[in-house]
């Protein structure tokens, strides 16, 4: 192999601001040699997005290069004129961005967008132009792709759009594709197909890919070589295999940490205390060592060395400096020692608190000036669950299927159309006027966006105060103020933050607040919808833990609604699935995990990329797409994607089969003969 | 110390209270509470606090200070004191003002038609009959304008003269006024008294005091060569039947004035009632309120106004009766004219709260709000006002300097406010005939121009200095850069 692809060395980029630049980018430097996976890695804000940016000389208005150079095959990408450097973006180094939804224009057909990248790139046009684009979508497994070039954007779900990009991205054999977080956006059945999509361009064309992200399960999966960035510095370059294994930096260390998993069930999640630097301050120690449970004096006086620390791997921190030999004992020691108390699970199944039987809910479709309703949206169509008493009910499914309709429709924030919700005994859905004020009481929510879910004109106090205003509790105002102290001190914010507004918190605070918004009514249910998908993984472990706790001191239930199955893992009592605005499995979360029953459920836990991917693990790629809830397939509606589908699965909805203590699924194949 | 005379007349006489000096004076009140609810607000003073940091906002804000001052003397209405031993009736029938007051000599100095500005001769000739019999023609002196003066040609050093006291006095006053605000500033930031006076001109980032020195310098200048000459010469001239034209355009300020923000008082609660009912209930109400706005907007504005005006012009016609005063009448009809213009202007802002109720109720924060168990009166009140009130506030800003506009061109066509009352469009309207005459009378046009423009310019930068401070997308801009 000859010289590397693309080399970036000390590469500095600086967002003027008004004040002092943000260094968002801060003398890093990597190689990607042809062919080969380049991830970069971290959280939120540092950097990483910059440097893709970067990289195409796509810097925002208040952007600059401060000093650096990234050089291409023999070309320094920052010496050449613009002109030469559009002839570079997509015909040599070509992106694909993180939300498929604003990256493709509405108003043009996908065959036209693709089409334009070849006419620019490859100088095609007419009929030859046309053949090539519908054999670049076939590429990208686009079903019917003579059809689809003629369609426009709006008409194609998450993932096909995500496949549309990838292929105009292809349509100038590049050279390096740069890929920012390619499926956040997507659900882990798409994720899954995405990643392996991307995986066999790779192999059958020897382009190389480097890969945003901040999961470290599309790491493990992807990877060939791994760099961790952190308020704008790679801090530790290393070979996946050995990444994996033993990751050096205390950074990379503590992500892997707090990840939620089985493993971890009933300890507490290790947390990295505190945010990213912001990156226009002045560093002169490591940026890490404010959050670093392993510093040391020096860590705050001398910026660490990049360090070779041999087999390819490198990292920037002094406890793997040789020349630092003066480390003190006990820094030394690998992480914190974790209490791991955790009281025995309530198993006291004696009456649910919530029972959930036959949930319906509808919205129609209205067409025409006279709106007459023409169909329906069957989001939630005969869903049947319950909530025992203090623990967690998971509700998993891909988005679309209709959880956070279920989880509005139980707390009334939503109508459902027919079925019956009992709570403590109470009928829920006929409940009006001064009774269902009084059943919010017991039943609050919490919301998947901390940013939208609090009024940006009202301080904490008041945001905290609302509901106990709402429900008469606490008489004055002192008192109720005194109850905000508490309340604030019970999820770990200073009282002192009860003067403050919304925007001066970062996400993971501003969910601490919502849960104390939660709880100043004395809840005993509270529906968490993916309380914490907006969240960083590290501050994510921060608000599982807290969750958990709760759940612990008050015996909270909740009903969790996510789809993220390692925080089912580690979180849930039970979890019951959710396909199309019905249940098709559920049961005790270490049951339905470790033997899952319905084809659906097995598919969704194989797509899951694992940190450590054991040999040998089952993979069911699911094909297609969930069907539209307004049409749902008929008999069982997971019979267009199922591998193992029957003839009876067409007829008719199969009916729950109990397959395990408390473990019972929907699917004929289950059924006894 | 003219002010301060009017102002003893204004306590000794007897008060009347017109409906648009109710009004306006229950906007002020509202003004004050307002401003009472920002200084408790945090995230409304931090957007205040960015329109005080800017330059021309300041500057404008301070001319259009001085334009609500006038607006708000003129409000004051009372009936003099009579003076002792005359018939029975203790107070004057005609109604004043205490700005009138204060501009006795201005007001009451009526030339026999028009003279050209700070002239002291009239602009046509008239026969005299000389003391020896003979009849001939001259420009006659005026009876008040220049008339201390005993040779007409010491009018130039006259003149030259008072600017000049004028101008020191200006000088002088800006002085002390930046000696007051230095103290204060020293007093407030701990500083030297010394340091914070050096300190006005121009430091980075705060109030720029500079700015609004050099406005105040201006502006005091004006008043004081007002003072100077004002009572000695017609400074804009006089009109047709010889009164001042410089009073005039101070008393159509506050028509204006009262154009410019009753119009939108009467119909905020209207515009918010409607648009924030229609967005957060949808459904019939929702229907109702599109169906209103749509047809009123598809009725020609100016055909309405004037269907409006000419009926009330009936009305009032046919119940003289009821009215004590021409003034009170004038100022009915000022009410109503306002009111009209409001019901053709409350629909913009009504649709915009619409779309924007309609996209905040869908917001988290009203969801949790609905599942803490808060009714929609609360849900209203708490979380989606708060959350609109930019709008509404770059609207009312905005809407201003249109309606002001809006005044001129309805009296021009004859269906503004009352002919007896002094407006610009009125002004201006009668300028049509002026500027065609022989030589051509451009003073009255002009006056009245350049006071409207002045306001008008003030408040459209004003209004641009509030929406980018309260637009939410320019601050997010903004903050992000700050990142």
């Amino acid at each position: 192999m000859t010289g590397p692809l693309l080399s970036v060395s000390d590469l500095r980029v600086h967002l003027d601001t008004g004040g002092p630049p943000a260094r968002v980018v801060d003398g890093i430097s990597f190689s990607i040699r042809a062919g080969e996976t380049f991830v970069l890695l971290g959280e939120s804000g540092c950097g990483k997005s910059m440097t893709a940016l970067a990289l195409l000389r796509l810097l925002p208005p208040a952007g600059r290069y401060a000093s650096g150079s990234i050089t291409l095959g023999s070309t320094d990408l920052l010496r050449i004129p613009e002109q030469a450097m559009r002839d570079v973006r997509g015909r040599r180094i070509a992106m694909i961005f993180q939300e498929p939804q604003t990256a493709l224009n509405p108003v043009l057909t996908v065959g036209a967008q693709v089409g334009e990248v070849l006419a620019r790139h490859r100088g095609l046009r007419g009929a030859a132009m046309r053949d090539r684009v519908v054999e670049l979508l076939d590429d990208v497994g686009i079903a019917d792709p003579r059809r689809r070039a003629e369609e426009f954007p709006h008409q194609l779900s998450g993932g096909m759009k995500q496949r549309v990009m990838i292929a105009m991205a292809l349509a100038g054999g590049p050279d390096l594709l740069v890929a920012d977080e390619p499926t956040t956006a997507l659900d882990v059945t798409m994720q899954a197909q995405v990643l392996q999509l991307l995986r066999e361009i790779k192999e059958r064309t020897g382009m190389a890919i480097l890969l945003i992200t901040h999961d470290l399960g599309v790491v493990a999966e992807m990877a060939d070589r791994i760099a961790v960035m952190y308020a704008g510095q790679i801090v530790e370059e290393a070979p996946r295999t050995e990444f994996l294994g033993a990751p050096l930096h205390p950074y990379s260390r503590k992500l892997f940490e707090s990840l939620p998993d089985e493993s971890r069930r009933g300890a507490p999640l290790a947390v990295i205390e505190g945010v990213v630097p912001p990156l226009n301050t002045e560093f002169r120690g490591c940026r890490f060592e404010t959050r670093c449970e392993r510093r040391w004096p020096t860590c705050a006086l001398l910026p660490p060395k990049w360090i070779d620390a041999g087999a390819g791997r490198y990292v920037r921190c002094h406890l793997h400096d040789p020349a630092m030999r003066d480390i003190p004992e006990g820094v030394a020691r690998a992480g914190r020692a974790q209490t791991a108390a955790d009281g025995p699970r309530q198993k006291s199944h004696a009456a649910a608190t919530l029972i959930v039987r036959d949930l319906q809910v509808h919205f129609p479709i209205q067409r025409g000036i006279l709106r007459r309703t023409v169909g329906h949206v069957y989001a939630v169509d005969g869903l049947t669950l319950a909530v025992p008493p203090a623990s967690t009910l998971a509700l998993v499914g891909e988005s679309g299927c209709g959880k956070t309709t279920t989880g509005k429709a139980i707390a009334r924030l939503l109508e459902a159309t027919g079925g019956e919700v009992r709570f403590d005994g109470i009928d829920v859905l006929a409940l009006r006027g001064a009774a269902l004020r009084r059943l919010r009481r017991e039943i609050q929510f919490i919301f998947q966006d901390p940013y939208a879910s609090m009024n940006p004109r009202m301080n904490v106090a008041d945001i905290v105060a609302e509901g106990m205003v709402a429900q008469g509790i606490g008489r004055t105002a002192a008192e109720r103020l005194q109850r905000v102290d508490s309340l604030l001190h019970q999820v770990g914010l200073d009282p002192g933050a009860k003067s403050r507004y919304p925007h001066e918190f970062s996400g993971g605070q501003r969910q601490r607040i919502c849960i104390a918004r939660a709880l100043a009514v004395q809840p005993r249910l509270v529906i968490c919808d993916e309380p914490t998908s907006a969240l960083d993984v590290s501050v994510q472990a921060q608000i599982l833990n807290l969750l958990r706790t709760l759940q612990e001191e008050l015996g909270l239930s909740y009903l969790f609604i996510t789809h993220n199955l390692a925080v089912v893992r580690y979180l849930a009592h039970e979890v019951a699935v959710m396909y199309l605005g019905r249940i098709v499995e559920r049961g005790p979360v270490e049951e339905v995990m470790a033997r899952p029953r319905h084809p659906y459920t097995r598919a969704l836990l194989s797509a899951v990329p694992q940190v450590d991917p054991e040999t040998g693990r089952e993979r069911i790629r699911l094909r297609g797409e969930l069907p539209s809830p307004s049409s749902p397939p008929s008999g069982c509606h997971f019979h267009p994607r199922c591998p193992v589908a029957e003839p009876r699965c067409r007829e008719r909805y199969p009916a729950a089969v109990s397959v395990g203590p408390d473990h019972t699924a929907h699917c004929h194949l289950l059924a006894p003969p | 110390m003219r002010l301060w005379l009017a102002l003893q007349q204004w306590w000794s006489g007897e008060a009347v209270l017109l409906w648009t000096d109710a009004l306006l004076f229950l906007l002020l009140m509202a003004l004050v509470a307002a401003y009472v609810h920002v200084r408790r607000d945090e995230p409304l003073r931090r957007s205040w606090r960015r329109v005080l940091g800017s330059a021309p906002a300041m500057a404008s804000a301070i001319v259009l200070s001085v334009y609500i001052l006038v607006a708000l003397l003129d409000s004051l209405h009372f009936r003099p004191l009579q003076p002792a031993g005359e018939s029975g009736e203790r107070y004057e029938a005609g109604v004043l003002s205490v700005l009138d007051a204060a501009l006795t000599p201005e007001r009451t100095h009526t030339e026999r038609s028009y003279s050209r500005p700070m002239a002291i001769r009239a602009l046509e000739m008239t026969t005299v009959m000389d003391p020896d019999g003979l009849s001939r023609q001259e420009y006659p002196r005026l009876k008040y304008g220049g008339s201390h003066l005993q040779d007409p040609a010491q009018r130039g050093a006259d003149l030259l003269a008072a600017s000049a006291r004028a101008l020191a006095q200006a000088v002088l006053t800006t002085l002390l006024a930046w000696a007051a605000i230095s103290g204060v500033l020293a007093r407030r930031h701990g500083l030297s008294w010394r340091i914070a006076a050096s300190g006005i001109p121009g430091r980075a980032g705060a109030v720029p005091w500079r700015t609004i020195m050099m406005t105040l310098l201006v502006l005091v200048s004006l008043g004081c060569l007002c003072a100077e000459l004002g009572p000695r010469y017609h400074l804009l001239g006089t009109d047709k039947v010889g009164n001042d034209v410089l009073f005039q355009s101070l008393k159509g300020v506050r028509t204006s004035v009262v154009i410019g923000t009753l119009t939108t008082l009467l119909t905020l609660p209207l515009a918010i009632a409607f648009g924030v009912a229609a967005g957060y209930f949808r459904g019939p109400v929702d229907d109702a309120v599109q169906y209103l706005y749509t047809t009123l907007d598809s009725i020609p504005d100016v055909l309405l106004i004037a269907a409006m005006v000419l009926v009330m012009q009936a009305y009032m016609a046919g119940h003289a009766e009821g009215f004590s005063s021409v003034q009170q009448r004038a100022d009915l009809r000022l009410v109503l004219l306002c009111a009209v213009l409001g019901i053709t202007r409350w629909t913009g802002l009504c649709r915009l709260l619409r779309g924007e109720t309609l996209k905040l109720r869908e917001q988290d924060y009203v969801h949790a709000a609905q599942a803490l168990g808060a009714g929609h009166l609360r849900i209203l009140g708490h979380q989606i006002l708060p959350n609109v009130m930019h709008l509404v506030l770059i609207t009312v800003v905005m809407q201003f300097s249109g309606l002001v506009l809006a005044e001129a061109v309805l009296s021009y066509i004859g269906i503004g406010v009352d002919p007896g009352m002094h407006s610009w469009g009125n002004m201006i309207n009668s300028a049509r005939l002026e500027l065609a005459r022989e030589p051509a009378v451009w003073w009255s046009l002009t006056a009245a121009l350049a006071f409207m423009l002045v306001l008008v310019l003030a408040a459209n930068l004003f209004a641009d200095a509030v929406r980018d401070a309260f637009d939410p997308r320019a601050t997010r801009r903004s903050e992000e850069a700050g990142r």
